[in-house]
């Protein structure tokens, strides 16, 4: 609507104007919505360089609009969970959070000489789950042109996964499990856990001292090479090693210490790769195939980028489209040093998120394609990516390998 | 039998049958009770109920007091406090106030058997709010009082008739109602426009007075 009606009074009305006020229109009926709707929100806006940046900067405002739980509500939540008050069950207790993230917030606590990070869930975020992503499907579905009813599938695999990341136990869990499997690589370190001391709305960890990623500035290159090289290896012997990564990507998720190393916090959503997805998927990251029509195109069938009931002319726009997409978005992984500082290929990545999402042609075409698990994936390696560029870290692209050879199973 | 005695019985009977038992004759036969001893504590069966609901607010109150800092707590900590530690002294009571309080419009006469407990909330809730209030006009300030009081006791009850309802693990739904309605009422009383059409109020009620 606000399209129309400001292009008439002022036709010369620049691109970026109109992106604001579209985004602002979005991020209006997703701000009523708390928890689930929040974490939309905030995997919209991962994809950077997928949206314009007007969209950007809105929807990681929508990160903070959750009001804290009030003291009151955090003893009671703890004398339900444990029969204790927190100061019972500490040496000593912040009653003032120190962060809050998009379903909990922090409070720094003690005891035996330990610090320790209390993440504490707002109550009523698993219940609203169903109903938040109700709210943002119509919008969702317009926003990409989705049809058929199997477009259900996104916002299932969507659904899911924010319901794990409710049940702390499971990232309690998940956690132990990452740091038993990635122990032997260097420059990684974990929190421990405490069980006795969690629940599924309580999480208790060790508080890690580190400046966040996001604020982190590196004193040199090898500095930053050093801690994007840690960050790159972590994920690549996820994705080939474990066959399951931390889909969370987030620059809140990770800390660096002053011994250079990085923390990796935050286990609440990891996505499980299968292996029908992992071999189609991998292939067409390979180079060798670009050249190969034939093996495109079978993989691009294989991950339901094209559909049986596709026209001849969406076959062919989208097997171009994923093409381009695909030879730019898997282009460090098919080099030996690849340099995330490197602006020109960023740019290249928004240029064309901006082309399509200009594109008129794109916009009338059937948006319901793609595996349910490109969501997650995706959603990785776009972290991955803008978390590197801020970084301008230098990376050898297989280093990563020399750890796959053992991999430690969970105890 | 004491007072308390006979509270228990009544209390236990409800909590197994699911009702107001039919007679105080037959309450007190079934359940050994003299009735010289019943009628010297109460006069009816929801004089017991007023009591129970009266003992429900000092429980809370003994509760809050250990809790060290409640006294020196803000106003808004302070009756969140309250709610959440109200709520949980009727949680292990539910059985009881689920036949007790009335439910359904024809009852609404039941109401007074909160009238004990109203009168010492009103009084806490006054309490509470005294640092919100200002006494350069004191019959404003008493209008302004006695709103906040009124509007308290409401919220209550608003808030009690939602946890009758409430179905969800543990409550937690009427946990997150008191903390939301608490958080729109205390950004309510704080926010500025309405300090501004009190101070509009005030210069127009002295103008209209001198």
């Amino acid at each position: 609507m606000k399209y129309y009606g400001e292009k008439m009074v002022n036709p010369d009305l620049d691109k970026e104007k109109l992106n604001q006020a579209n985004a602002e229109d979005i991020y209006d009926s997703l701000k009523e919505l708390k928890g689930s709707a929040l974490k939309a929100a905030q995997m919209l806006s991962m994809e950077k360089n997928f949206l314009p940046s007007a969209y950007v900067e809105k929807f990681s405002l929508a990160q903070f609009s959750v009001p804290p739980l009030s003291g009151p509500l955090v003893q009671k939540t703890f004398l339900k969970a444990f029969g204790k008050f927190p100061a019972e069950l500490f040496d000593t207790f912040n009653e003032e959070s120190v962060n809050a993230a998009s379903i909990g917030q922090v409070h720094k606590a003690s005891k035996d000489g330990k610090t320790l990070a209390v993440k504490i869930q707002y109550p009523g975020v698993a219940d609203s789950i169903g109903s938040d992503l109700a709210l943002v499907k119509p919008i969702a579905m317009k926003m990409f042109n989705m049809k058929g009813a199997d477009s259900e599938r996104y916002f299932q695999e969507v659904e899911t996964k924010l319901k794990e990341e409710t049940d702390y136990l499971l990232e309690l869990a998940q956690s132990k499990e990452i740091t038993q499997a990635c122990k032997h690589i260097p420059n990684l370190k974990f929190p421990n856990y405490y069980e006795e001391l969690s629940n599924d709305r309580i999480l208790t960890m060790d508080w890690m001292d580190g400046v966040h990623l996001s604020q982190f500035k590196p004193t040199s290159q090898v500095e930053a090479d050093k801690i994007g090289q840690s960050l790159w290896n972590f994920y690549m012997f996820q994705m080939h090693g474990l066959k399951k990564v931390h889909a969370d990507p987030h620059p809140g998720n990770f800390l660096v210490n002053n011994e250079g190393n990085l923390i990796a916090i935050d286990f609440g959503c990891m996505k499980i790769i299968p292996e029908d997805f992992y071999g189609p998927y991998f292939e067409l990251a390979n180079a060798a195939n670009f050249s190969n029509k034939d093996a495109l195109n079978k993989a691009l069938w294989e991950l339901e980028i094209l559909r049986e009931d596709d026209s001849e002319a969406e076959i062919k726009f989208f097997s171009e489209l994923f093409s381009s997409m695909l030879e730019l978005f898997t282009r460090p992984l098919n080099a030996e040093n690849f340099d995330f500082g490197d602006v020109a290929f960023f740019n290249e990545i928004a240029a064309l998120g901006e082309k399509y999402a200009k594109s008129s042609e794109l916009r009338k075409m059937n948006g319901n394609r793609g595996s349910k698990h490109f969501l997650y994936i995706n959603r990785t390696f776009f972290g991955l990516y803008s978390l590197l560029h801020d970084l301008k870290a230098k990376i050898e692209v297989n280093a990563f390998k020399q750890y796959l050879n053992e991999v430690h199973q969970p105890v | 039998m004491s007072q308390e005695d006979i509270i228990d019985k009544y209390m236990e009977e409800i909590e197994s049958t699911g009702k107001v038992p039919s007679s105080i004759d037959e309450f007190c036969i079934e359940n050994g009770i003299e009735k010289e001893d019943f009628h010297r504590e109460f006069d009816s069966f929801k004089a017991i109920d007023r009591t129970i609901f009266l003992l429900f607010y000092i429980q809370t109150n003994q509760l809050l007091e250990k809790s060290g800092n409640f006294s020196v707590a803000e106003p808004k900590e302070k009756l969140l406090s309250f709610y959440f530690t109200f709520f949980e002294v009727l949680a292990a009571n539910r059985p009881y106030v689920l036949v007790a309080f009335p439910t359904e419009i024809n009852e609404i006469n039941r109401l007074d058997i909160l009238a004990d407990l109203r009168k010492r909330f009103l009084a806490f809730a006054g309490d509470v709010f005294s640092s919100k209030i200002n006494s350069d006009i004191p019959q404003l300030e008493k209008i302004k009082a006695k709103t906040y009081e009124e509007g308290t006791w409401a919220q209550l009850l608003f808030i009690l008739n939602f946890w009758i309802r409430d179905n969800s693990e543990g409550n937690e739904k009427t946990d997150i109602l008191i903390e939301k309605s608490l958080k729109a009422t205390f950004d309510l009383v704080d926010i500025t426009a309405l300090k501004s059409i009190m101070d509009l109020g005030k210069f127009l009620y002295k103008e209209a007075t001198t």
